[in-house]
């Protein structure tokens, strides 16, 4: 749900006035998930076929199953279609996760413990009822049960792929329902963020792109400690896009969001650190802007925690056509390195330039970028003589902001526009 | 919570299994020229771009960047583009992986190999030799770009976006390039020798669809006297393109050692072992085994003119009994069906599918009196096979013909 966005300003009273009352409070992310899993089943609905959907939490899938699949890697997504058409159409699970567990492979995740005697016991009746079973819907059909998929803790992520003949031409044509579904379990950060209460109504600003590319040139380079002193990482992101579309944006281009720091994470977070393994949505340090923590953090794990991309966004009180303007900060973790302050700490990348230029890449192949530019801002640091961040890790940059318009509808990676702002090469 | 001590304790201990595994070696390297890459290199031009690109050994990057980078996962690809468009073009590193290592990364996973100063060598020379992303109006760059293992045939994307004579275009470049040391099963195939030249019948569809029924139903072992897994799948397509369709739906190339231990174990049609093993595994996760193993045998029998294979699909579900062997004592997922249906949507989303027919001409096995073959694993089946014309070219997902031959087994429905 958005807030209304310039349409309902009036034409006139003074300038200052039409700037306050044009830009809004972004809308805040999506609510809390709770209730009983099938209560928080989405449907959607296009060209006669209906797709309902929903995602059990880690303990509502060990009641289901008697197993505890989320501690194997494994989330059950339940599925329930219905053929409305007068032809038959197909499910395609491998769209919905590439590498989906076959039901007898959940079945016999306790393979070791089975009778050894008897090969025939890994055929469990049980878990094959619990599939979605054949592929294709006769018309009129309605076919409900579970995929289960690779773990993804938050929100989960997903499509339904339909194949069939939708109209009278007799052309096949390909139905994708895409789904965001929270999952209780993690205390994601952004769900405690109250958007409307970062600014009071008079502090927020529209601006046109001269006003925004003046005033993010003149932002200050780097994040700073909680003290407002320091100068760490460079903010080298500007993110145009309201907190919905920034959530399915970056959740789309394979982004996990980040729990807040409780007891349980951290401990989560030490057990990945000393074992190398990964906990994809571990808690990551607050650096300050606007003398404040991020708002949202982002990650992507690669290999294990050690090597991951972080990304931290503060919502800044300025408007462009009416959409909020983020300032960000991304870097890539390489390695992991003693330091006195923190014991341990992540070690960046130093090529952060290198960094951000995945990051558009990685949003463009995405489908989640609808335009990008580039300003000025961080200032040049050369390599022969880089700036350090908080923790003392080096760093060099051209000096550029990347400014990213996100979206929650899919563009195609031809379609993307550049502005042509400022240019680094 | 943990006590300070313990982590004091920890992290003194690794500070020193650090600084014992510290080097004081320069950084040393082989120009890239005293080895064949260039030389070697496969060359592709569309539009106003060209690309070269070239794969470097285990052996060869290893004395080419100074440290054993394929130990830790990593492959270097060289590239070299050349931009003949009257504006800057750009390369999209993701295009290649969506995860490749940034050269300053893979400079701080191999520092231990070096001293200080020959870590700052390493690093400036992996900065100097990265492929850039950018590329100037009728320039050439090239360099390499850090992927992620994987074996035998590398098969990757390049992507480039230009400016041609007016709108932004790009062009997308398809390798697969043979690494070499690497012999994959299939090269080791005395493919005339298989059958005699006239003995190859060519089948038109409706013969190949008669020809479903009298296949074997089932493969068997070494002697020709145990019970196999079902035969359900076929590929029509000749020799490379199954290669390459395979390559770019995310199989591997094996090199099994075909000795007594392999031939006892693997499944034989045609009374010989297959002729080419593929493999696919899954990404990491907290419970992992390897997905699946495909097995081909060219049949004695074409389609149109073109080659036709039979084919055999195994998912592992879990280690059983044996120890010491990765993948035959594993336990198989009984269900062959479901093995079979996934082959299908992984060809035809990875966009190598023009056609399917489904054939009921298999021997049909229920799920409540499962069968065993000769390596205890159980297995049930609709008795259905599938049959999928493969294509080198990419084929949209809508435009995948079915032919109809028979519909599929009902599985009864679920109500939930």
């Amino acid at each position: 749900m958005r807030v209304h966005q310039c349409l309902l300003a009036p034409f006139v009273v003074s300038a200052l006035l039409f700037l306050a009352a044009c830009a809004s409070a972004p809308s805040s992310f999506p609510d809390l998930p709770e209730g009983d899993w099938r209560a928080r089943s989405q449907s959607q609905q296009a060209n006669g076929v209906e797709v309902a959907a929903a995602v059990p939490s880690a303990k509502e899938s060990k009641e289901l199953f008697g197993m505890a699949l989320y501690k194997k890697g494994i989330q059950p997504v339940w599925l329930k279609i219905t053929n409305n058409r007068s032809s038959s159409v197909t499910f395609l699970p491998v769209g919905l996760d590439p590498q989906y567990f076959s039901p007898l492979e959940v079945a016999n995740t306790n393979l070791k413990e089975k009778d050894a005697n008897d090969p025939t016991k890994v055929v469990d009746e049980f878990f094959l009822q619990q599939g979605i079973g054949a592929l294709a819907l006769e018309a009129g059909e309605t076919r409900s049960g579970f995929i289960f998929s690779k773990l993804d803790e938050g929100t989960k992520a997903f499509n339904v792929d339909i194949i069939g003949v939708a109209g009278d031409d007799g052309i096949r044509e390909f139905d994708t329902f895409t789904f965001f579904i929270p999952v209780p379990g993690l205390n994601i950060d952004h769900y405690s963020v109250n958007w409307r209460g970062l600014y009071s109504d008079d502090e927020w600003v529209d601006l046109e792109a001269d006003q925004l590319i003046e005033i993010i040139e003149k932002m200050t380079c780097c994040v700073t400690d909680k003290k407002g002193k320091g100068s760490g990482d460079p903010l080298n992101l500007v993110v145009i896009g309201f907190p919905t579309d920034i959530y399915t944006a970056f959740i789309r281009a394979g982004w996990d969001e980040t729990e807040t720091v409780t007891r349980t994470s951290s401990l989560k977070t030490i057990a990945s650190f000393m074992s190398g393994g990964e906990y994809r949505y571990s808690p990551v340090s607050g650096l300050y802007v606007f003398d404040r923590p991020q708002d949202v953090a982002f990650q992507k794990a690669r290999e294990n925690i050690h090597e991951r991309n972080h990304l931290r966004l503060w919502m800044s009180r300025a408007t462009f056509e009416g959409v909020p303007v983020f300032m960000g900060q991304i870097s890539r973790d390489i390695g992991v390195r003693f330091t006195s302050k923190t014991i341990t700490t992540h070690k960046i990348d130093p090529d952060v330039d290198e960094t951000r230029e995945y990051l558009l890449e990685n949003l463009v192949y995405s489908q989640a970028l609808e335009k990008f530019a580039y300003v000025g801002g961080v200032g040049e640091v050369s390599y022969d003589n880089p700036s350090g961040n908080l923790t003392g890790d080096p760093w060099f940059s051209d000096g550029y902001r990347i400014v990213l318009w996100v979206t929650s509808e899919p563009v195609a990676v031809d379609d993307v526009t550049f502005v042509d702002w400022r240019r680094p090469y | 919570m943990l006590n300070r001590s313990w982590i004091k304790l920890v992290s003194t201990s690794l500070i020193l299994i650090l600084l014992a595994a510290c080097s004081t070696a320069p950084y040393r390297y082989e120009p890239l020229e005293n080895y064949g890459i260039k030389q070697r290199a496969v060359t592709k031009q569309q539009g106003l771009i060209q690309v070269r690109a070239s794969v470097p050994n285990k052996e060869e990057a290893e004395e080419i960047l100074g440290f054993p980078i394929y130990q830790r996962g990593i492959q270097p690809v060289w590239l070299e583009i050349t931009n003949n468009s009257p504006k800057r073009a750009r390369f999209v590193h993701v295009s290649v992986d969506r995860e490749y290592f940034s050269p300053l990364e893979v400079a701080y996973m191999h520092k231990k190999h070096f001293s200080k100063q020959g870590w700052m060598d390493m690093e400036k020379h992996l900065m100097d030799t990265a492929i850039p992303r950018q590329i100037a109006a009728g320039e050439t760059e090239s360099g390499f770009i850090y992927t992620h293992a994987s074996d035998g045939t590398k098969s990757f994307n390049v992507d480039v976006f230009y400016s041609g004579s007016g709108d932004a275009t790009y062009e997308e470049f398809t390798f697969f390039i043979a690494v070499p040391g690497f012999v994959p099963d299939h090269a080791t195939v005395d493919w005339n020798s298989l059958y005699e030249k006239d003995s190859v019948r060519d089948l038109s569809n409706d013969e190949l669809r008669d020809e479903m029924l009298k296949l074997p139903c089932c493969t068997t072992n070494r002697e020709g006297t145990g019970q196999g897994q079902p035969v359900n799948i076929v590929l029509v397509a000749d020799g490379l393109e199954v290669l390459q369709t395979l390559l770019r739906s995310g199989w591997s190339e094996t090199t099994y050692e075909k000795d007594d231990n392999y031939l006892n174990s693997v499944n034989y049609l045609f009374e010989r072992p297959p002729d080419a093993v593929f493999r696919k595994s899954r990404g990491k996760t907290t419970y992992t085994t390897e997905r699946n193993e495909l097995s081909l045998w060219l049949a004695p029998f074409r389609n149109d003119g073109v080659g036709v294979w039979i084919a055999q699909i195994k998912h592992a579900i879990g280690q059983r009994y044996k120890i010491n062997e990765i993948f035959f004592g594993s336990a198989q997922d009984p269900d062959v069906d479901d093995g079979r249906n996934f082959l299908l949507q992984n060809l035809w989303y990875s966009q190598t599918l023009t056609a399917v027919a489904y054939s009921r001409s298999g021997v049909k096995v229920p799920m409540e009196k499962p069968m065993l073959d000769f390596n205890d694993n159980a297995f049930f089946t609709d008795g259905g096979r599938i049959v999928l014309w493969l294509s080198g070219e990419p084929v949209a997902l809508q435009a995948v013909r079915n032919l109809w031959w028979d519909m599929p087994e009902r599985v009864e429905m679920v109500t939930q």
